[in-house]
């Protein structure tokens, strides 16, 4: 009895793991798209077929868009528009248009929560759908080709990881809402993601460049190391650890395990232009000078 | 050694009855600090409820042995009927969560499976199948839940621990009522009738039950922290989902199956099969009765 029950047990793990769904009657959406059409919320979603009848033909990707008042309304009317079922399961990028408002962020990421999308599906910004046109090496779609190009960059530059729905999710919810995602453009028909785009109070606020996104990750303390210019030269740099050490009137000394002086120095150096741009990375007040020390943190 | 295994036995059901879908079914309802807080409050009440209706139970045993047995009829036929209703609302809140997180749909199939698994539990009861369906299910659902625990440690957080100030008493009374009565009450009672024996046993269950669901409780907070946890409806669900172990698991969600499905059919069964025992008890009294 002991056997049968355990083959019972382990059957049923092994085969219910399925998504529930016939793969015939489902279209996979590997990449969503939200933006800003004169106030309405265009939606735009990238989907594979993968029924025995396309699969003859070779995976390829497509896309539709449909605008709406809202964005759960856009996505159920794009929903209602397919012939197969749209399964956003599967879903690995979710991305944010530029001109979406701060309001429209809100919905979209309120929205995902609710949602089959997993929460951990990658946010990017960008300027608009086309970048879904993008050629790519993948085969399949781009939006799996956007995941691996942003999963290599963030080996190389160990920056821009930890931009999964959850982690943003959880990054708002800190006293200064500022958190910031990969900027994905076109550029000769490719996709591009050299940078990351800084959102405070989830209104796209400053581009960064790669040295800044960097500097960002490091101040934000989600750095894990990679290649990074200083002058002339390339240099490799370990995960890097930042906490706040004392603060005095309108001073605040911060410290660092980073060994390099010019490294912290331009950190220290991005960290005060961000507060003077209103960008508070640390306390929740502007600082007029941001320092810091070389001993390690704990 | 028998006696150990029969205890053993008890330990397994009482535990996998208290996690159930407790885990599931006590949402994150507020913020800093109180979820956890009033997770533990909530459980060492259970712990504490279960050990005084286990002592309830065997006075009322001793009663229904005596010739003032006719008096505890109603009490018993009471117990009975509290034994269904709670048993009809974890199978609906189980169903609810299935539906949420595994199916992501209300679909039949599901609801048919559900009874009929229930149904085969109670029989299975009766020939103590149930009982060695729990020893197995029990270290196969701790090793999932510490698997996935230890599995998500890139993506955890301890700051997200950090209590600043202890929270108003107001919102953690409520919290830790409301968390009580509707994820762990209910269990209560019905482990008390079928564990009368083995009293020790069903605490001890009760504890390691209690365990997993803190266990559970603390993996979700240091992933999503608690303030976006609190956002979610089932969010350690959601947690299991988001922890992916290199290439080749991108997500655990057939993980969810032995840790919800499962141990939520054991705490449904445990229901109904002490309803069932109650009321045939009932019987018996009238009948001697009249």
């Amino acid at each position: 009895m002991k056997r049968l029950i355990f083959i019972l047990l382990s059957s049923l793990l092994l085969l219910l793991s399925g998504c529930g769904r016939e793969p015939d009657k489902t279209f996979l959406v590997s990449a969503v798209c939200f933006e800003n059409k004169e106030g309405k919320i265009l939606v735009t979603a990238e989907y594979i077929s993968v029924s025995d009848t396309d699969v003859k033909e070779g995976y390829t990707a497509k896309t539709a868009s449909i605008e709406a008042e809202g964005v759960s309304a856009a996505v159920s009317r794009l929903s209602g528009d397919m012939t197969k079922v749209l399964s956003f399961s599967h879903c690995a990028v979710v991305m944010l248009g530029k001109n979406l408002t701060a309001q429209n962020t809100r919905d979209v990421l309120s929205f995902l929560k609710n949602e089959e999308i997993s929460l951990s599906a990658t946010l990017v910004c960008v300027d608009d759908a086309s970048v879904l046109n993008a050629e790519t090496d993948s085969n399949l779609s781009t939006g799996y080709a956007l995941v691996s190009l942003l999963k290599s960059r963030g080996e190389l530059f160990g920056y821009g990881t930890h931009t999964k729905i959850y982690e943003i999710s959880t990054a708002r919810k800190q006293k200064t809402n500022i958190f910031a995602i990969p900027y994905v453009t076109l550029k000769d028909k490719k996709l591009s993601a050299d940078g990351m785009m800084l959102y405070l109070d989830d209104t796209p606020r400053l581009k960064l460049d790669t040295k800044e996104s960097i500097y960002y990750a490091m101040a934000r303390n989600v750095y894990e190391g990679g290649m990074i210019e200083i002058e002339d030269r390339v240099e490799k740099q370990k995960a890097t650890k930042i906490k706040e050490k004392e603060q005095e009137k309108d001073n605040l000394t911060l410290s660092s395990n980073i060994e390099s002086e010019e490294i912290k120095n331009e950190l220290e150096a991005f960290i005060n232009e961000m507060q003077r741009k209103g960008i508070y990375l640390f306390s929740s007040h502007g600082f007029k000078n941001i320092k810091i020390e070389g001993e390690s943190p704990d | 050694m028998r006696k150990i295994r029969a205890n053993r036995l008890y330990i397994c059901l009482a535990s996998l009855a208290v996690f159930g879908n407790g885990a599931f079914a006590a949402e994150f309802i507020s913020s800093d600090g109180v979820e956890l807080i009033s997770l533990g409050l909530a459980l060492i009440l259970t712990v504490a409820t279960l050990y005084f209706s286990l002592k309830a139970a065997a006075f009322f045993k001793n009663k229904t042995n005596s010739a003032k047995s006719r008096l505890s009829l109603p009490i018993i036929f009471i117990s009975g009927i509290l034994c269904i209703l709670a048993a009809v609302y974890s199978l609906e809140n189980l169903i609810e969560i299935c539906a949420n997180t595994l199916a992501k749909e209300i679909s039949a199939g599901l609801i048919i499976l559900s009874l009929i698994l229930t149904v085969v539990a109670i029989v299975a009861s009766k020939q103590k199948v149930l009982l060695k369906f729990s020893v197995l299910l029990l270290p196969l659902c701790l090793a999932l839940i510490l698997f996935i625990f230890l599995m998500s440690f890139p993506y955890m957080s301890i700051k997200y621990l950090e209590i600043k100030s202890f929270p108003e008493i107001s919102p953690l009374i409520t919290a830790t009522a409301k968390r009580f009565v509707f994820g762990f009450l209910p269990v209560c009672l019905p482990l008390a009738v079928l564990c009368l024996d083995k009293p020790l046993s069903a605490v001890a269950g009760g504890a390691i039950g209690s365990g997993l669901v803190i266990l559970t409780a603390v993996n979700t907070v240091l992933i999503f922290g608690s303030q976006f946890a609190s956002e979610l409806s089932y969010p350690y669900a959601e947690a299991v989902s988001a922890v992916s172990v290199g290439e080749l698991f991108s997500r655990m969600d057939a993980a969810l199956y032995p840790i919800c499905f499962f141990p939520g059919i054991i705490r449904v069964s445990v229901q109904l099969t002490a309803a069932i025992k109650l009321l045939e008890k009932a019987k018996k009294i009238r009948k001697l009765s009249i």
